[in-house]
Parts: structure tokens; sequence; C-alpha cells
């Protein structure tokens, strides 16, 4: 399942919409969090907040194809994918992927390979707030490396 | 009609989310249709790296032929997660 929202999160009762606990088969999960860390360009700067926007219609579609695509590669049960939008502050969860699966290989894997690629593949922008100047994240050349490996 | 869409840095470099261009023969392909734009919006070329999509799905070939109806975005690198 995916979500895109404005508000926040409890991990705990996302984690349980792909884990009941009448659920036997499922030996691992591995839950991802991203959160709004302070770090700046301009190393003179202090992160404040962030802003995110996001293309309403193909982000939701690429969200879905990223974990059409998880399952289609590992051998998982459940994900549950949110991400947020609009103005977050420093230490705000921004995005959560988590995964069931039988094993913790598959579930790991599964994880990661997702997040990695939203990174690349959903269109998702991200504005730094600081104390003194505003400015949009560059993508990052290394994201872009990291998918070439899967 | 093309409805253009602008996202992120472009969007606030453009001032304007969207706006419908006319379907012609020579704005019949995305690189033809920025092209267009540039005449108006110069500050295009403030952004760098652009990428589009074609009814909401990536395309890598701006040399690929226009639909009237299609909906075109164009956006900065993505940079979310």
């Amino acid at each position: 399942m995916v979500r895109i929202q404005q508000e926040g999160f409890d991990i705990n009762s996302e984690v349980k919409k792909i884990k009941r606990s009448d659920e036997s088969g499922v030996g691992a999960l591995v839950t991802f969090v991203g959160y709004v860390r302070d770090f700046k360009e301009d190393k003179s700067d202090t992160l404040t907040s962030m802003e995110i926007e996001f293309y309403p219609g193909m982000t939701e579609k690429a969200l879905l194809e990223i974990e059409e695509k998880a399952r289609r590669t590992w051998d998982i049960f459940d994900v549950n994918i949110i991400h947020r939008f609009g103005k977050l502050n420093l230490n705000d969860e921004i995005v959560l992927v988590a995964v069931t699966s039988a094993h913790r290989t598959e579930a790991f894997r599964a994880c990661e390979f997702i997040i990695d690629f939203l990174k690349t593949d959903a269109p998702f922008w991200k504005k730094e707030i600081g104390l003194k100047s505003e400015s949009w994240v560059d993508a990052n050349i290394k994201d872009y490396e990291k998918i070439n490996k899967w | 009609m093309i409805k253009v869409l602008f996202f992120a840095k472009l969007r606030e470099e453009l001032k304007i989310n969207e706006l419908d261009v006319e379907y012609k023969a020579d704005v019949a392909s995305i690189r033809e249709l920025i092209n267009y734009l540039r005449l108006e919006y110069q500050q295009i070329d403030n952004v760098k790296n652009i990428k589009a999509a074609v009814n909401q799905e990536l395309a890598l070939d701006w040399d690929l032929s226009l639909n009237d109806g299609d909906e075109v975005a164009f956006f900065p690198p993505i940079t979310g997660g």
C-alpha cells in the first residue's frame, strides 16, 4: 500500500497494518524511516524546516510501480510506503518503507530496493529552509549509482 | 491543447504552475514544446538537468511525438525520500 500525506504517521500503527498479531507466516519485518536532519549545502546556515512538493497522480503511480517491482523481485508478503509532503520541521519523519516476508534477507533487500528506487523514480522535490536562506536540494549522483547496482 | 505543468524550482523560476499550449505541427515533441516555451520563459535555462514526463510517465526521449490532449510536465531531478 502507498500513501502520500501531509500529516505525520505513527510508526507502530503503520507497521501493524502489515503485520497483524494473528499472522503466523511472517518471519521478518523491516522498516526504514527517513527524517528531516540538520544538513544544509551552505555550511554557514542552519536548517529549520523543509518543504516537499510532489506531482499528484504521477507520484502515486510511481510508488505503486516501485512496490510492484519489489514484489516481482523479492519473495515478500506486504509493503507499506508513506511519503509526506508540505512543510516538515527538523526531526520530523519524511518517509516510511515497511516490508514483511517469511525471511529477513528478502525483507531487508526489498526495503532497501524500495527506498533506493523511491529516491530516483518517485517525483518528490525537497526545499531546505534555513535561518538565512532557502534552496532546492540538488539530486545526488550517489542515489543514481545505487540504482545501477540492483 | 497540451497541458503543461511545472514543478519545484522550475515552477518558482517561471512563476507559473501550469498552462495550456495549442497543439500544432511545430510544437509536436517535448523538445519543440520546451523550445517554444523558452520564447516566453527564458528562466527555463536557470534550471539544470530538466526532466520531462508525458501523461505522468517519465519521458527519456525528447523527440517523442506528442498528441493533442497530452499532459506534459517539466521538473528538476527528483530529490525525495
